[in-house]
């Protein structure tokens, strides 16, 4: 199997493997008052501890959540609900990943004002943003990286703008495509709240975190037992928030990664230029895990399924919202139908080698040789 | 307390001298049902005088198997009831202690008797006066009206006992299934062949399907939506084989090689032969279909008279005048409609005409098809054919 789908999700790593194994037997209740309660919620401090480090962030600034979704809705639910006497307008793009453009989209269906600033070529375009800027923003929402175009977006540059005119904004990034690989953090970001997920780093499934700014307040949406402070009620799923501390802090120590990423990707470009028919869509500043490509006249599920086949895996599209269609992103970054139809995208981590690469480009090569066109 | 399910069948009691055989296979089907559900021990089954019973054992799993026996098809009704001894005083017991619940929220009832077993000391207007009276003082607020009761509780004295029981559900209806021979259902994954399967499985007839795959046009996870269609229907028919061929090659000769506005005129004058000779390799007597005169091009009288001489055993298909609404409500009725609509490609949506021919003429398909080596190319899809059972 050759998994180069690393942004739709990750493969355990060792450590989150060995972490998992252990905690098996820790079935505690974090809440409970015996031993072993109290034996379940030392991991999850250690696990906090962790988290905070990796995002320069304080352990009382990290909540985990069920999923990089919900943090992102505690952050805009929260923020909004927060902010109500400051404004009703949100800041936002127009490329955002669903539990963000959703989120925003059922608070516009209650009367909130939003603006979504294009993303032609994956820049955000600040021009526009001046445009709008105006002292009732309570909201910027703004993802740091894209991710179907891999575009890092300049998410400090917008929240100094907008709190030059309304300092009072609450700034949320979602960083779930970002954490891990690259250095973040809140006062980096300048955001008041980051949203990350634990699936994206080699940890398991079903666990998030949002990291809120120490001395920001929000009102929470999920009411019952009072875990996590409070902003996330609901028994914590032990298991799952010990391997993301495990898995991150075996990510912090391997400091070859970003670098074997960076190869990775020049490599690919490298081997993609041997092919005519492949486009690729290189944002003005990207992460080197994503590669987008378009194939025009290829429609990328025919191409997906064809590589599937031969045990590689790699992405139509976003894996969240492949099924239900086209994606708005690309036409925001400027792809054209066309093209959009036939983009395919590529996530490393740096577990691929580059004869994995080899073994795509090969691949693919194949693919455009028997596959006909669409006419 | 003991509840037996009483189910009666229908139009088999007219079957004259084939009727012990009917008998046997709808005893047989719901026998085999039980035993899934509640275990080989599990329940006691007897069938007499036209009526079944199923009694589990464990009370607690009667809602679960009386859903189940909803889905036999040759019953056309059932229900609940609960079980008496054969004297007044355990029927009253047990009339007093359980049918209350059914009709204190009820405007009126009447009770309603009948004896298969006329040895009863009571004669049925006696037993329905007692029951009926003892009922109407533990419910004052229930009305008696035996004209127009909005529940009629039924006392029925049968051979070993007496069952009591209020109101009843339809049954699947139809005839048992197995009884009718042996269709092969051309199964795509939209809303209309699942539906064509049901209907005719409910008349009896076993179905086994095929369905056309096109990868890499078409994905695996339509292929997974298919076996979870499938898997719907085999909560009537238990079990569903089906067939996978592929008609990725055939589909791109005809791109390569015909005018596009025949495209799915000539698919369908493939699958239809292919069909005939999966057919033939498993022993099923007809092709059934899900289509509908006028839903789509391929679907006009014209249209289906060009797919339709490429096939020579009958093709049924019983959705023909149903409309497109009339379908839904069936596919939501047997739960496929959920899994029809998910979007994955099917074979019959990849290189879709612009403009297809609504009125296409024989001569012109076959002259538009020339250049293609049918036969060649129907063998070469059938190499690919592989099946499964999909099981309930």
């Amino acid at each position: 199997m050759i998994y180069l789908d690393n942004s739709a999700t990750t493969p355990l790593n060792e450590a989150a493997k060995e972490k998992i194994t252990e905690m098996l037997d820790v079935f505690g209740n974090p809440s409970s008052l015996h031993s072993e309660g109290l034996r379940a919620e030392k991991e999850i401090s250690i696990a906090r501890e962790i988290i905070a480090k990796s995002l320069t962030a304080r352990p009382d600034e990290v909540y985990f959540t069920s999923s990089g979704t919900e943090a992102d809705n505690i952050a805009i639910l929260g923020a909004a609900k927060k902010n109500f006497k400051v404004g009703k307008k949100i800041i936002t793009t127009n490329s955002e990943h669903p539990a963000v453009a959703r989120t925003v989209e059922s608070l516009e269906m209650q009367g909130y004002q939003v603006v979504r600033l294009s993303t032609v070529g994956g820049k955000i375009d600040l021009k526009e943003l001046e445009e709008n800027l105006s002292p009732d923003i309570a909201l910027v929402t703004i993802m740091r990286t894209n991710n179907e175009t891999g575009a890092i977006y300049d998410v400090d540059a917008v929240s100094r703008l907008v709190k030059s005119v309304s300092p009072r904004a609450i700034v949320h990034t979602d960083c779930v495509q970002a954490y891990m690989k690259e250095k973040l953090s809140l006062s980096s970001l300048s955001a008041d709240i980051i949203s990350v997920s634990a699936h994206k780093v080699h940890a398991m499934k079903g666990v998030g975190a949002v990291i809120i700014k120490k001395g920001l307040v929000l009102p929470c949406h999920t009411y019952g037992g009072g875990q996590e402070k409070g902003m996330r009620s609901g028994t914590e799923n032990t298991i799952g928030i010990a391997s993301f501390g495990a898995a991150v802090s075996s990510l912090m120590t391997d400091k070859t990664r970003e670098e074997k990423v960076k190869e990775l990707y020049n490599y690919t470009l490298n081997r993609f230029s041997e092919i005519p028919e492949i486009k690729v869509n290189i944002p003005e500043k990207h992460t080197s895990s994503i590669v987008s490509i378009s194939i025009p006249g290829y429609r990328s599920e025919i191409i997906l399924h064809s590589l599937s086949r031969e045990g590689i895996f790699v992405s139509s599209g976003s894996a969240c919202s492949s099924k239900k269609g086209k994606s708005g992103v690309l036409s925001a970054f400027g792809i054209d139908d066309l093209h959009a139809d036939g983009t395919v995208r590529i996530s490393f981590s740096h577990y691929n080698e580059k004869s994995e690469i080899d073994a795509l480009t090969t691949a693919l090569k194949k693919v455009i040789s028997t596959t006909k066109r669409v006419k | 307390m003991t509840r037996t399910i009483l189910m009666k069948y229908g139009e088999l009691i007219l079957k004259g001298a084939n009727k012990r055989s009917f008998e046997k296979l709808l005893c047989d089907r719901i026998k085999a049902r039980m035993t899934r559900v509640l275990g080989a021990q599990g329940f006691e089954f007897e069938c007499m005088q036209s009526t079944l019973y199923v009694t589990p054992k464990d009370d607690s799993m009667v809602e679960e198997a009386y859903e189940d026996l909803k889905r036999i098809f040759g019953i056309v009704s059932l229900c609940i009831s609960y079980r008496a001894e054969k004297n007044m005083e355990d029927i009253l017991r047990v009339s007093l202690e359980n049918i209350p619940k059914h009709i204190k929220n009820c405007r009126s009832f009447k009770v309603d008797a009948r004896r298969s077993d006329k040895q009863f000391p009571l004669t049925s207007p006696q037993i329905m006066a007692e029951v009926g009276g003892e009922l109407s003082e533990l419910c004052p607020e229930v009305k008696v009206d035996v004209v127009h009761p909005e529940i009629v509780v039924r006392v029925e004295i049968r051979e070993k006992y007496a069952y009591i029981h209020a109101g009843n559900d339809h049954g699947a209806g139809g005839m048992p299934y197995l009884s009718n021979g042996r269709g092969l259902l051309l199964l795509s994954g939209g809303i209309d062949s699942p539906v064509a399967g049901y209907m005719m499985a409910k008349r009896g007839v076993e179905i086994e399907a095929v369905h056309f795959e096109s990868f890499p046009y078409t994905s695996e996870r339509a292929k997974e939506k298919v076996i979870a269609l499938a898997k719907c229907l085999c909560k009537y028919t238990d079990k569903i084989r089906i067939h996978f061929v592929s008609l990725t090659e055939i589909q791109e000769a005809i791109r390569d090689n015909c005018e596009e506005d025949y495209f799915t005129l000539i698919l369908r004058r493939f699958m239809m032969p292919i069909a005939q000779r999966v057919a033939e390799k498993c022993n099923a007597q007809a092709l059934i279909t899900g289509e509908s005169i006028g839903q789509v091009a391929s679907q006009t009288m014209s249209a289906i008279a060009v797919t339709d001489c490429t096939a020579t055993i009958p093709v049924f298909r019983p959705c023909i005048g149903m409309d497109k609404e009339e379908i839904v409500e069936i596919a939501r009725k047997i739960d496929t409609f959920e899994t029809s609509i998910l979007p994955y490609e099917d074979c019959c949506t990849v290189f879709t005409p612009r403009h297809p021919r609504t009125k296409p003429q024989l001569e012109k398909v076959i002259r538009a098809e020339k250049n293609l080596d049918r036969e060649a190319l129907i063998e070469k899809a059938l190499d690919t054919m592989t099946d499964m059972v999909v099981e309930l």
